[in-house]
Formats: C-alpha cells, sequence, structure tokens
C-alpha cells in the first residue's frame, strides 16, 4: 500500500468517526421513550461483543504462541544440549501468552453471564431494578 | 530456574493469595482464588507435562508418520485441556459459585509468581554484575 492509499484510508476512517455520533444522537432522539428497543440493544451488544473480543483473544494468543513453539524448536534443533533451558523459557512465556486468552475468556464469560453493567444502564434508561 | 522450582514457587503464592484474600475479603473471595488457582496451576502443569514430553524425547531416527503423530498428539491434549477449562470457567460464572473477581485473582496466580520469579532472578543478576564489579577476580590474602 502507498502512502496516499494509506492517508485515503485514514481520513476515510476519521469522517466514518466523526460522523458515527451525529447519527447515534439522531437515533437517539428518535428513539425517545422506546427504552425497551435500547435494553435490547444493549444485550445484543453484549453478546456481539464478548464474541469479537474472544476471537480477538484467541488470534493474538495463536499467532504468539506460534512463533513462541517456531523459535524453541527451532532452538533446540540448533543445540538439542540446550533444550531443558529453552523449554523451560518457553513454558514461561506460553504460560504469560496464555493467561492473557483466559482473562479475555473470563472477560466475555462474565459479559454473557454475570452482566456487570446491566443495572447501571437499566436505571440511566429509566427502569427500577 | 527448573519447572519443579516455577510449581513450588506457584503453591506458595496461590496459598499466600487465598489468606490474604480471606482475611480481606471473606471466605467466598477465598474460595474464588482458590478455584481461579487451582485452575490455573492444574493448566500449567498440564501444559508443561505435554510440551516437556514431546520436545524432549530422545533423538534417533524418527519415521515421517511418527512426527505426524506427535504432532497430531499434542493438538488432540492441547485442546482437550483448553475445553476443560473452557467449561469449568463456563460453569463457575454461569451458576456465580464463586466469587468472579477472587476467580480472576487466583487465574492470575501464575503470571504473578512468573513476574516475581523474573524480577528475582534480574535482581541477582545485577547482585552478582555489583559484586563482579567490586573487586578483581583474584583473591586478595
Amino acid at each position: 500500500m502507498s502512502r496516499k492509499q494509506w492517508m485515503v484510508t485514514g481520513m476515510t476512517l476519521l469522517l466514518t468517526l466523526l460522523y458515527c455520533s451525529l447519527a447515534m444522537a439522531a437515533e437517539a432522539k428518535g428513539a425517545g421513550a422506546a427504552t425497551g428497543a435500547s435494553l435490547a440493544r444493549f444485550f445484543s451488544a453484549t453478546v456481539i461483543a464478548a464474541g469479537i473480543g474472544i476471537g480477538i483473544a484467541a488470534f493474538g494468543t495463536g499467532i504468539g504462541q506460534g512463533i513462541a513453539i517456531q523459535r524453541a524448536v527451532e532452538g533446540i534443533a540448533r543445540n538439542p544440549e540446550a533444550s531443558g533451558k529453552i523449554t523451560v523459557t518457553m513454558l514461561i512465556g506460553l504460560a504469560m501468552i496464555e493467561s492473557l486468552c483466559i482473562y479475555a475468556l473470563v472477560v466475555a464469560l462474565i459479559i454473557l453471564y454475570a452482566y456487570p453493567m446491566a443495572k447501571p444502564i437499566a436505571t440511566a434508561l429509566g427502569f427500577q431494578m | 530456574m527448573s519447572p519443579r522450582h516455577l510449581k513450588v514457587a506457584n503453591w506458595i503464592m496461590l496459598t499466600a493469595l487465598i489468606l490474604i484474600g480471606g482475611l480481606w475479603q471473606g471466605g467466598n473471595f477465598a474460595l474464588g482464588i482458590l478455584v481461579g488457582g487451582v485452575l490455573s496451576a492444574v493448566n500449567f502443569h498440564v501444559l508443561a507435562h505435554v510440551l516437556t514430553g514431546t520436545l524432549n524425547r530422545p533423538g534417533g531416527e524418527v519415521q515421517k508418520w511418527e512426527v505426524g503423530s506427535r504432532q497430531g498428539m499434542l493438538f488432540l491434549k492441547n485442546i482437550i485441556r483448553l475445553t476443560i477449562m473452557a467449561i469449568i470457567l463456563y460453569l463457575v460464572v454461569k451458576y456465580s459459585l464463586v466469587n468472579i473477581w477472587g476467580l480472576v485473582v487466583g487465574l492470575s496466580s501464575v503470571v504473578l509468581t512468573l513476574i516475581l520469579l523474573g524480577i528475582n532472578e534480574i535482581r541477582k543478576l545485577y547482585l552478582k554484575e555489583a559484586i563482579a564489579g567490586n573487586g578483581t577476580s583474584n583473591s586478595i590474602s
């Protein structure tokens, strides 16, 4: 991609983000008292957010662990005597990388089943809980 | 630092976290730390066992089909490990069996142990350099 193409893509994204707030404001005004619809949208958004979140986390973890294991196996193949040290270092790295994905899974499960933000949002929308 | 050293340090850290959490927030929080810590520790132990078993096998002539079977077994064991972990976490979070924040702290126990051991190793390295830079390598007396 050339510099010009990067610039055009960046500017388009920026403009989209700028108009996004206007579109949301107009929608909110139009919705008026339809708070039920807002709540339904909130719960739909939580499901989408959980799915996208764990997807991104798994993608990053997969790439990270793949690279770590590739380099470790290459190292062991070059120098088999150092396999013990390489394996321990790789294990530490893998545990650190994998914990990130586990955190993402827990956050996704919390978003899906514990609904920590449901009460404040419902109260803000005028529901008595 | 050996895997055994790591495992012992991890259990000590988990015990300390359970005690601190129990005194600070109560029994349910401590139970959350216990469940999260045991899950994360068992996950780490199985990961270590599977990887060391696969990578540190004796060399020699290895058939092509054997390489494929080893890769398949590694993949299968990893998938089984992660599936069991996900099912347990799902049940714990869905039915609110323990305190969720305690669970998160417990799941962090392995990472906390690794960070502390890393800091300790760096400290040792600096201390060694400081001692080496302090005098000569030959004894004075």
